[in-house]
């Protein structure tokens, strides 16, 4: 084979399109000749080359509009994150205000102040309530500047599973103080 | 030849059954090949992400003529190529025709300039930005070969092109390629 033969066949090989017996004929000739060397390490050059390009960036609401276009709404995947926080952040302050409640009551009624578990309760839930709807009313401005119409509806209905939660952890320490309470208030009747 | 992964077939299954998360999938998976290769060809980021969107537009369109019998991304390919080339032909853009690309080969030995790159050594920003020059049908052709590692009969269904086609193709891009990094004389062997 001469150089042109060969040079077209070092195309199939780097393409590894090459017959074995042709691979080993190819690569005879291109130990021998510096030309068709050079041709080679060219086209594998080439072939390196194009293969680590790198991809192109699409725009972010890419999706949303392909989606859009065919009648779908796409998953807002990134959109929901903050709301979570916000809501998170508002489970915490909550959680931290009925537990100093409790601790403030418990501490209370064992130190020989007021035995009246149920108004002191109930005051401490009106505090609570004011107190989670101003923070909520806080949140809601902050989401509402922040995101769009159809994002802070997803969101409120994260926060409303949380909120559910928040609730239901609320009661259970109401009773759990108020169960304490009982106890201390029995065992001062008993002493006395 | 590679047939389509038994995951791709689920999803356009789910597809055809109104599963709108199914084609999301399908869309993450395979938007930057096509998107790669539409902006390959026409070099303008804006018109590219519109022909991506018109191919995936396309393909849910015609999901159900799909062939399972070849690889999803070919047919991308395929759907992305013609619209590409639509697109190309409306807005005159292309510089050498498709005729004109695929004569037959004639082989001129270029020895010297083959002497001249031997001493010197290649970088790849050249080659890339030496890659843009070239006609798009060109980088089209080597993107698919080397980047999405299409065999010759795969490119050949995506550009409805002869096998032997594709063979001369595939050289004169390279040939192209070559002349044009000697010719700047930037870059070489």
């Amino acid at each position: 084979m001469n150089c042109a033969e060969i040079k077209l066949k070092l195309q199939e090989l780097t393409d590894g399109r090459l017959s074995v017996k042709d691979i080993g004929v190819v690569k005879k000739h291109i130990k021998t000749c510096p030309q068709c060397r050079k041709e080679y390490k060219f086209l594998k050059f080439v072939s390196k080359s194009v293969s680590s390009l790198n991809y192109p960036k699409l725009s972010d609401g890419f999706n949303a509009k392909v989606m859009s276009s065919l009648g779908f709404s796409a998953k807002p995947a990134l959109i929901k994150r903050p709301l979570i926080w916000v809501a998170a952040f508002a489970s915490a302050m909550m959680l931290c205000l009925i537990s100093v409640t409790a601790v403030f009551l418990v501490i209370k009624t064992g130190a020989g102040g007021s035995l009246d578990i149920i108004t002191d309760l109930s005051k401490a839930m009106v505090f609570l309530s004011v107190g989670f709807s101003k923070l909520v009313m806080y949140a809601k401005q902050a989401i509402i500047i922040l995101m769009s119409l159809k994002t802070v509806i997803l969101a409120f209905l994260d926060l409303t599973k949380i909120l559910a939660l928040t609730a239901m952890f609320s009661v259970f320490c109401a009773g759990l103080v108020g169960l304490l309470s009982t106890k201390r208030q029995n065992a001062a009747v008993s002493l006395i | 030849m590679e047939f389509m992964s038994n995951e791709d077939l689920k999803l356009v299954n789910l597809c055809l059954k109104g599963d709108a998360s199914c084609f999301e999938k399908l869309l993450n998976k395979y938007k930057l090949p096509v998107f790669n290769l539409i902006y390959r060809l026409i070099k303008n980021p804006a018109d590219a992400e519109d022909l991506t969107q018109e191919t995936f537009i396309r393909v849910f369109k015609k999901l159900d003529k799909y062939d399972p019998k070849y690889p999803i991304l070919t047919w991308f390919f395929k759907i992305a190529h013609n619209l590409t080339i639509d697109f190309l032909r409306a807005k005159k853009k292309p510089t050498v025709s498709i005729d004109d690309i695929d004569r037959p080969i004639e082989l001129i030995d270029k020895s010297p300039s083959v002497e001249r790159l031997a001493e010197i050594n290649f970088n790849k920003t050249a080659l890339y930005s030496t890659l843009d020059e070239i006609d798009p049908l060109y980088r089209e052709v080597l993107i698919l070969r080397h980047k999405e590692e299409m065999d010759y009969e795969e490119i050949s269904k995506i550009l409805n092109i002869p096998l032997g086609t594709v063979k001369i193709r595939l050289f004169r891009a390279r040939k192209v390629l070559k002349e044009k990094l000697e010719i700047t004389g930037i870059v070489n062997l």
